[in-house]
């Protein structure tokens, strides 16, 4: 070894020159790559043939201008996927057909101007939940990430979309998509897809618990919402209270004393009588009803005092036993009754005010307490629409067995995915060509469809003379050709190569297929 | 850290978010290569397979009460010895000469640049390990247990072995000395 002494120093400004993070990927790109072939052939062929095996696989990533898309193939094939039309009002929470539910706010739709839509909005909305309904979604399963593709093994995946394209989200007030999820585990990533980059975009991991199922997530939801209007009816409460004790502050018309009528000069307890403590100088004056009696007015009372009760005053007389009561009313002087109006304009002015901002905070609340509950009521129709399924023993059965109710955050409409990005299987390999019965046939790309496991693989043409796959599996590989013939194989029951080469033997759908239903039961999706 | 632990899971399951983690320490592991290869394109070379292999392995990485960049540091170590040994270098340890002053001065003796010529004698005398560990410890001032993670040694061993390089440097010095 040897010391040296340093000289030469190298600037921040220099160093940052070499700052290339996309050669870091495609780097780690070339490593993974290299090193999973190693893994998968060590032992089983020589270290030439493994070397250039993995740098065939690696450097002939499939090239943009070869592929057709899905959706292109599938109007090629006249296969027009449907979409659920939904229409969805504020404030409620909607089911599709296949499970899955919608969370809709108050202010969850807004048009293009972001002011707030009221009423319904129509909304479309797919969902995808199997390798077959991914191909036929014609949405591009792949997802490049540091310069490797890989493919979406999904856990369930949807389209929405506002029918009116003037209609928006509001970003302050998301929807929750709640999908009905057919696949458990807690590997899955939550991606959106983006249009313009023509990639999914990472949006966070999916917490989904790995105990959870769709019970249990309805049971959460209801007990979220059920919280909510507990919290909400204690909110409209004292709101309420509120308003009704600021109501008995609110300041009455002054009335000028009539000198005709029997008046008496009481002070006013203003904590008992609000909508009197502003004025000054307050006389009643006895209003005429069946127990006055006029000579009660030479009568010197020992104390009198005021109430409120009905709406009314209620005057009352004092003197040792003896107990008069009559109903009066406050009226002021002539002298004094100019100022007293303008209190009283000031006071009703400053009180019509507050009880606007109190009556407008009630009425939010309300609509925030209405919203919870009728949330919590249409989540507890569909649990106990549900309620048979989990009938037996407390546990899920059937179709809901394996049903996870995963959530989107959707601030924008398109299209959202639940997945776990795989790398095409390696287990066996072989040059592949696809023929009919009599002729070749050329085919741009190929699903591979793993049955047992749900996922899904595009295979492009540049893979072809590399296609993996896993025998082991239930396998069926789908196509369309450039005329719109669908095309399909499933019998991987023993493919042994001499040479390495082999050619699938495609059985041509019949063309009438063209619904996706018809499609599915076809395939036994 | 607990930000960190977060962005590596992230990472882990979308590549393209270790952008902020390499980002974060570009520009401390390239300087670590410079120092050692001296040129720029290597130290560029060798700094894009350091976080191409971190990339690779982050799923392993294991959080051990050390930050990140210890683990980045093993990584760079180990590509740097592989370099060398590739391209049959002689292992070259370049040192700030006003660091090696400083360390010459806490070791004892009286003409401090007799000494400081000594010091350069004796630590070209050490193993590659040895080296290393007076650079990280003493140069690079990190902690015996970031050490112990770059060298994949416990804690208690790194002491020891600190303990004994100085020991046998001071004894080179002495020898040097006739003392």
């Amino acid at each position: 070894m040897k010391i040296e002494n340093k000289t030469k120093k190298i600037a921040d400004n220099e160093v940052l020159k070499y700052k290339d993070f996309d050669g870091v990927l495609q780097k780690a790109a070339l490593l993974k790559a290299t090193s999973r072939m190693r893994f998968k052939w060590i032992g089983a062929l020589s270290a030439v043939l493994f070397a250039s095996t993995a740098a065939i696989l690696y450097f002939s990533a499939p090239k943009k201008m070869e592929q057709h898309t899905n959706a292109q193939l599938l109007t090629i094939a006249k296969i027009t996927p449907a979409a659920e039309q939904l229409t969805v009002a504020n404030n409620s929470v909607i089911e599709t057909a296949s499970g899955s539910l919608l969370v809709i706010d108050e202010n969850s739709f807004v048009d293009q101007n972001g002011k707030v839509i009221k009423g319904t909005v129509d909304l479309s909305f797919k969902e995808h939940h199997n390798p077959l309904d991914q191909i036929i979604s014609g949405i591009p399963m792949t997802y490049d990430s540091a310069g490797v593709q890989y493919h979406f093994e999904s856990a369930g995946m949807f389209e929405i979309n506002a029918v009116d394209q003037n209609v928006k989200i509001n970003p302050d007030a998301p929807l929750r998509v709640i999908l009905n999820s057919q696949k458990n585990g807690t590997h899955y990533n939550l991606y959106s897809y983006n249009k313009e980059k023509k990639n999914w975009d990472f949006i966070s991991k999916d917490n989904t618990p790995a105990d959870h199922n769709r019970k249990k997530a309805l049971k959460n939801l209801h007990d979220e919402f059920a919280a909510k209007t507990t919290s909400a009816q204690t909110e409209c409460s004292a709101a309420q209270s509120f308003k009704t004790r600021i109501e008995c502050t609110k300041p009455i018309v002054p009335k000028e004393e009539d000198q005709n009528k029997f008046r008496v000069s009481i002070d006013v307890d203003a904590t008992e009588i609000p909508e009197l403590a502003s004025f000054q100088n307050l006389k009643f004056e006895v209003l005429p009803s069946t127990n006055f009696d006029a000579r009660k007015a030479n009568i010197i009372w020992d104390y009198a005092t005021v109430k409120k009760e009905k709406e009314k005053y209620i005057l009352s007389f004092f003197k040792g036993a003896t107990h008069y009561e009559v109903e009066g009313f406050p009226v002021y002087s002539e002298k004094n009754y100019s100022a007293e109006k303008r209190k009283f304009d000031f006071g009703i002015s400053a009180y019509n005010r507050r009880m606007d901002s109190i009556t407008k905070a009630l009425t939010e609340k309300t609509i925030v307490l209405e919203a919870a509950k009728k949330k919590t009521e249409e989540i507890i129709a569909i649990q106990v629409k549900e309620k048979p399924l989990y009938a037996i023993d407390e546990k899920i059965v059937g179709e809901a067995e394996h049903n996870v109710l995963r959530a989107f955050s959707v601030s924008k409409f398109g299209t959202y995915n639940c997945d776990c990005p795989q790398l095409l299987p390696t287990e066996q390999i072989v040059k592949a060509c696809f023929k009919t019965k009599e002729n070749n046939i050329t085919l741009n790309q190929v699903y591979l469809v793993e049955r047992n496991q749900k996922k899904m693989f595009t295979i492009y043409n540049s893979y072809f003379k590399n296609f993996p796959f896993n025998p082991k599996n239930s396998n069926l590989i789908i196509s369309v050709d450039s005329i719109g013939q669908v095309y399909y194989f499933d019998n991987f029951s023993n493919i042994k190569t001499a040479d390495n080469e082999y050619a699938f033997k495609m059985t041509p759908v019949n063309n009438g297929l063209r619904t996706v239903a018809e499609i599915k039961k076809y395939f036994n999706f | 850290m607990e930000e960190e632990n977060e962005l590596i899971a992230i990472a882990v399951d979308d590549p393209r978010q270790f952008e902020i983690l390499y980002s974060r320490y570009f520009l401390q592991i390239f300087k670590y290569i410079f120092n050692r290869v001296r040129q720029e394109h290597d130290a560029a070379a060798l700094t894009s397979d350091v976080f191409a292999k971190a990339l690779c392995s982050l799923n392993k990485y294991q959080f051990r009460q050390v930050p990140f960049v210890s683990w980045l540091y093993g990584i760079a170590r180990n590509e740097l010895l592989q370099h060398f040994r590739k391209n049959k270098k002689e292992v070259l340890v370049f040192l700030e000469e006003e660091q090696l002053r400083n360390f010459s001065e806490e070791l004892e003796g009286d003409n401090k640049e007799v000494l400081f010529e000594q010091m350069k004698t004796a630590l070209e005398q050490l193993s590659v390990e040895e080296i290393e560990l007076v650079e990280m410890k003493f140069f690079q001032q990190q902690s015996h247990r970031e050490i112990a993670v770059l060298l994949n040694i416990s804690e208690e061993n790194t002491r020891v072995r600190t303990f004994r390089v100085i020991k046998k440097l001071k004894e080179t010095v002495n020898k040097m000395n006739g003392k």
